[in-house]
């Protein structure tokens, strides 16, 4: 039987290091991935992955919620705040309708040029989605890549991004909706 | 509602947060409305090739996750550390209540309440007082299996009284050491005189 989340992190604040590698194993690529699509470079996404685990140990112990993932991905989403504004930044402007009202700025994080999921894959509607991912702003995508990769539900994205559930729905509407038309693009081209 | 409300509902119904009656709501319209029936099918789509392209992710760079493994045993052994020291400072916090608390029960006492234990005169008067009404209670050698206690309740009183009038007594050993009085001892009188009490002692 695989271990819940909760378990693993209550396992490693009873002593348990072994519970906290099965934990880093398990979001390992996950939250990796998040990260390096919404930060500048390789190397900044494994300082902040780094930074993350180190947060995570080291607040366990005050950890109290019911849902670990939309806690790693809300210390991911502050660090990355963080980091953008310790370092200069290539402004990617919000989409018309965007709003951005509670002074979030993730969306001053510089984009890729391309997605290492991208580089990776051969196949080419992962690179066609990593590539239209680029064009929304910061906020929708982040919402996109918590929802789709990350699976967090609604609620805590709201909660991470410290916004309303219904501003989160809605930034993750839009994104789809930009998806969904670049997508039959790429289709009608792939198709001619 | 219109299609994009739908929408967003089956994007709630995707992540498991719709509730029962939204969703047999929202099921009625995808029955009728080919509009959202390609939402839905786009958005699995996109999902589905979203989180397929997850295994391709090369993952943080090697190096990384041992620097955050010795970071968690480090914080742990630190953690480990700290106990003890938790436990000296709450030691010391408990000791320093116990302390405060004393001197809290003290000072909260009225001058009548303190007096008392505070005056050693009135103190010597209580015993006194306390000692008479047990000598003229009846003679309690008649009085079988509570002799015993009975006699050596009123040498400890006795004793308690003279050491408060700096006055010292010897007993016998068996009488010290709390054991029955013999008919040696019931010869020993107590006499009260003017709230001062002389225990003169004829051993056998």
């Amino acid at each position: 039987m695989e271990h819940s989340d909760e378990d693993l992190l209550d396992r490693y604040k009873s002593g348990d290091t072994d519970a906290l590698t099965l934990l880093v194993e398990r979001y390992r690529r996950q939250l990796f991935s998040f990260i390096l699509r919404m930060s500048a470079s390789a190397a900044d996404a494994d300082e902040i992955f780094q930074e993350v685990w180190l947060r995570i140990i080291r607040k366990a112990g005050s950890y109290r919620r019911d849902c670990f993932r939309g806690w790693m991905y809300k210390i991911a989403h502050n660090l990355l705040i963080d980091h953008s504004r310790r370092r200069p930044m290539t402004i990617v402007p919000s989409m018309p309708g965007e709003d951005t009202q509670q002074g979030f700025r993730v969306d001053r994080i510089p984009a890729r040029e391309r997605s290492p999921a991208a580089d990776a894959q051969g196949n080419e509607m992962q690179a066609v989605i990593g590539q239209a991912l680029l064009k929304l702003s910061a906020e929708q995508r982040e919402v996109f890549l918590m929802r789709v990769e990350g699976d967090i539900p609604f609620r805590e994205i709201a909660r991470a991004q410290g916004v309303p559930i219904n501003t989160a729905l809605a930034r993750m509407h839009y994104a789809v909706c930009r998806l969904r038309k670049l997508l039959h693009e790429e289709r009608k081209t792939m198709e001619e | 509602m219109i299609c994009s409300d739908f929408e967003k509902q089956l994007l709630l119904a995707e992540s498991g947060e719709l509730s029962p009656s939204l969703q047999t709501r929202l099921a009625a319209h995808l029955a009728h409305c080919p509009q959202c029936r390609a939402f839905q099918a786009d958005l699995q789509e996109l999902s589905t090739t979203a989180r397929s392209g997850l295994a391709d992710v090369p993952g943080p760079t090697r190096g990384v996750l041992p620097q955050i493994l010795i970071a968690a045993r480090a914080h742990r052994r630190q953690q480990l550390n700290w106990h003890p020291r938790v436990a000296h400072a709450l030691l010391a916090l408990a000791a320093g209540l116990m302390v405060l608390a004393g001197i809290w029960h003290v000072t909260s006492l009225t001058p009548a309440e303190r007096a008392p234990t505070d005056n050693r005169t009135a103190r010597i008067a209580e015993w006194s007082s306390l000692l008479a009404a047990l000598m003229e209670t009846e003679d309690p050698a008649n009085e079988s299996e509570e002799v015993p206690r009975a006699y050596s309740d009123l040498q400890s009183l006795a004793r308690q009284l003279l050491i408060l009038q700096d006055m010292t007594v010897e007993l016998p050993e068996d009488i010290a050491d709390g054991s029955t009085p013999t008919e040696a001892h019931q010869s020993t009188t107590l006499r009260w005189r003017s709230n001062r009490v002389t225990i003169s002692q004829t051993y056998g």
